[in-house]
């Protein structure tokens, strides 16, 4: 047979097809053993990716593979992309905002995982009950992740923030000192603050017998002029020299309402000469509403009870300046 | 063959069974159309055959389905799909445990967290201060991603560093303070003055964070502290200084006793003058009202360092006044 030349799409083969002997062109042909290259859609779909996976790529003309390790390094999906809606300035740092990675200033609380406490309602007044165990689908459970002993905590319940600092922690329960919680209402976030937010304050009576009055503020050293951000009492602690045991004390902010229901009983002393021990608020006394005090104003302290020889009173407060 | 294939019917759809003929040496053999396909069609080579790639370069190519046709891609646009905003960190100080990743003004950097935060300068007037305590910012929503209230920035009790092209009281041009009110437009300063003898423009704007604010309280112990005329006054008025250098920014004096116009004067060891307070009169059984520094009345040489002291002197005394408390808030930057 002569041999073919150049090839015409209406050229002719012959092909038997059922015992029949039929004819074919050229394009019929070509379009039977050259089919378009094959779409990537109709191959299998990957389940899982292994490190030893194989892409093809093209480099320097040479068509090569590349490993996923390699991919991944190239794309760098487990990078950081932040947010630039607002622009980075120079001292930003780079954090988490609840939806994304952003550039600001450092964050001064960072947000517990709901699923690692209670959130339906607080354990009590001053405690938060946590899951406890080892981490479950990467969520700490345990308190003493989150926090240690006098972490500032910041609980938001019912649209309302109280602040207080850690004063015991398990695995299962966070004793917090600051504003009574309520109860039966679920918590809506919990979080804890770094400890520069932590501010202490000292106000000392300067003589003998500073329990003269059931009303009026106590004088000579005891007050204290608030400059900065508004702070939260959390807790506050008195002692005082001489033998009585029933005096109380109280704290106002700016002259509001007292910070306790009943106040703060100063241990005895054993006599005029020395100190008694120090007597701390107790967990969940505080009075929410009466605890902030704002730049220039001015924290005093009183006496609704006075009955006996007290002097020299000393007042330790904590805050905490979100 | 001898036969006219143009006479022959038109073949339909191709079946794996139907034959082709092929000329082998010295005979006219048949084919399927499978074997034909497996002949011509070799199965697609296996990556795992290909050459490893070492350096992937920008102009390298990537396959890529799109639209139904078959593409190729670049490295540089592949990368685009995937992190288009990430940064890349400046790794010229190698990082250490318990680094954060920070912005410098031109790199992501490792590093401590920073303390001062650069307020963009599109936000704020840059020209020179005409307040002792004030400066002016734009207001108004973000512009090309730049926040332009005051508010954006601070809040009351945060810290202010300012940085002035010219200087007043100090060599350096830095002045510290901290934010005593702000409104969208408008930032109100506690601490030295920023407006100079010659008025100067500012040079950068900077917020810091709450831990360095530091307060010293000191107080009289005893009734009559305004014994002597320039004299300087104990009974718990003596503070020793630890740490960082502070910045005096701003203090407030009270005092009982019914004695007007006694002057009081903190001193750093001494020697350098911070600042002058008159209390306020108050009785023999009660406080006055409290007295605070003025917007300009804390000089930016209002510093104190490691084991220095703070005392207390009375400039003027005139009757007597009793139990003395200042209580003073310095900026440790």
């Amino acid at each position: 047979m002569p041999a073919a030349t150049v090839l015409n799409g209406t050229d002719l083969f012959e092909i038997e097809q059922s015992g029949v002997s039929k004819k074919l062109t050229k394009t019929q042909l070509a379009a039977l053993l050259l089919p378009a290259p094959a779409l990537f859609s109709g191959l299998p779909a990957v389940t899982v990716l292994n490190d030893a996976d194989l892409f093809v790529i093209e480099q320097g003309g040479v068509v090569s593979k590349l490993t996923r390790l390699q991919f991944v390094a190239l794309v760098g999906t487990s990078g950081i992309t932040p947010d630039q809606t607002i622009l980075k300035q120079n001292g930003d740092v780079v954090y988490y905002d609840g939806t994304n990675f952003v550039t600001g200033l450092t964050p001064r609380w960072r947000v517990i995982h709901q699923d690692a406490y209670t959130e339906s309602a607080v354990a009590s007044s001053s405690t938060i009950t946590f899951a406890g165990g080892g981490p479950t689908g990467g969520i700490y459970l345990k308190g003493g992740q989150y926090f240690s002993v006098g972490s500032p905590v910041r609980t938001v319940i019912a649209g309302t923030t109280y602040y207080g600092v850690c004063t015991a922690v398990t695995d299962t329960l966070l004793t917090i000192s600051g504003a009574i919680l309520p109860t039966a209402t679920a918590i809506t976030s919990l979080s804890v603050g770094t400890p520069d937010m932590v501010r202490r304050v000292s106000m000392a009576f300067a003589t003998t017998a500073y329990n003269g009055s059931t009303t009026l503020v106590l004088t000579k050293g005891c007050q204290h002029r608030w400059h900065g951000a508004t702070g939260y009492l959390c807790s506050y602690e008195v002692a005082h020299m001489n033998t009585s045991a029933v005096i109380q004390v109280t704290l106002q902010m700016n002259g509001g309402s007292d910070v306790v229901a009943t106040g703060v009983i100063p241990a005895a002393a054993a006599s005029s000469t020395v100190y008694g021990n120090f007597t701390a608020s107790a967990a969940g006394v505080l009075i929410a509403a009466n605890l902030a005090i704002a730049h220039n104003q001015t924290i005093t302290a009183k006496t609704p009870v006075i009955t006996g020889l007290a002097d020299y009173l000393v007042i330790n407060m904590t805050f905490v300046v979100p | 063959m001898g036969l006219s294939i143009a006479a022959l019917a038109a073949g339909s759809s191709l079946a794996g069974a139907d034959v082709f003929e092929i000329e082998q040496p010295s005979l006219s053999a048949k084919l399927t159309k499978t074997q034909l396909a497996a002949l011509l069609l070799p199965a697609p080579a296996l990556f795992s055959g290909l050459p490893a790639v070492t350096v992937v370069n920008d102009t390298d190519l990537l396959e890529i389905e799109q639209g139904g046709v078959v593409s190729k891609l670049t490295k540089t646009q592949f990368l685009a799909l995937f992190n288009p905003g990430a940064f890349t960190l400046n790794q010229t100080i190698i990082k250490q445990n318990g680094d954060v990743i920070s912005y410098n003004g031109s790199s992501y950097v490792t590093g401590p967290t920073p303390r001062w935060r650069v307020i963009p300068q599109d936000a704020y007037s840059e020209l020179s201060a005409t307040t002792f305590n004030t400066i002016t910012f734009a207001g108004g929503g973000p512009t090309g991603g730049v926040c332009l209230k005051a508010t954006d920035h601070f809040s009351v009790g945060m810290p202010v560093r300012t940085v002035l092209a010219a200087t007043q009281y100090v060599p350096a041009n830095t002045y510290y303070g901290i934010c005593t009110a702000v409104t969208d437009t408008l930032l109100t300063i506690s601490g030295s003055s920023i407006k100079d003898i010659t008025p100067a423009a500012i040079t950068s704007l900077s917020v810091g964070s709450a831990d360095m604010v530091r307060h010293v309280q000191l107080a009289f112990s005893t009734t009559a502290y305004n014994t002597v005329e320039g004299g300087a006054v104990g009974k718990g008025c003596v503070f020793r200084w630890k740490g960082s250098t502070g910045y005096c920014v701003c203090a407030s004096a009270a005092h009982m006793g019914v004695g007007t116009g006694t002057l009081v004067r903190v001193y750093i060891n001494n020697l350098t003058l911070p600042f002058q307070i008159t209390p306020n009169v108050g009785t023999a059984s009660t406080y006055g009202t409290w007295a605070d520094t003025g917007a300009m009345s804390v000089p930016s040489s209002c510093l104190i360092t490691n084991n220095q002291l703070l005392s207390v002197l009375t400039l003027s005394i005139g009757a007597a006044n009793d139990y003395l408390i200042i209580c003073m808030t310095f900026v440790v930057p």
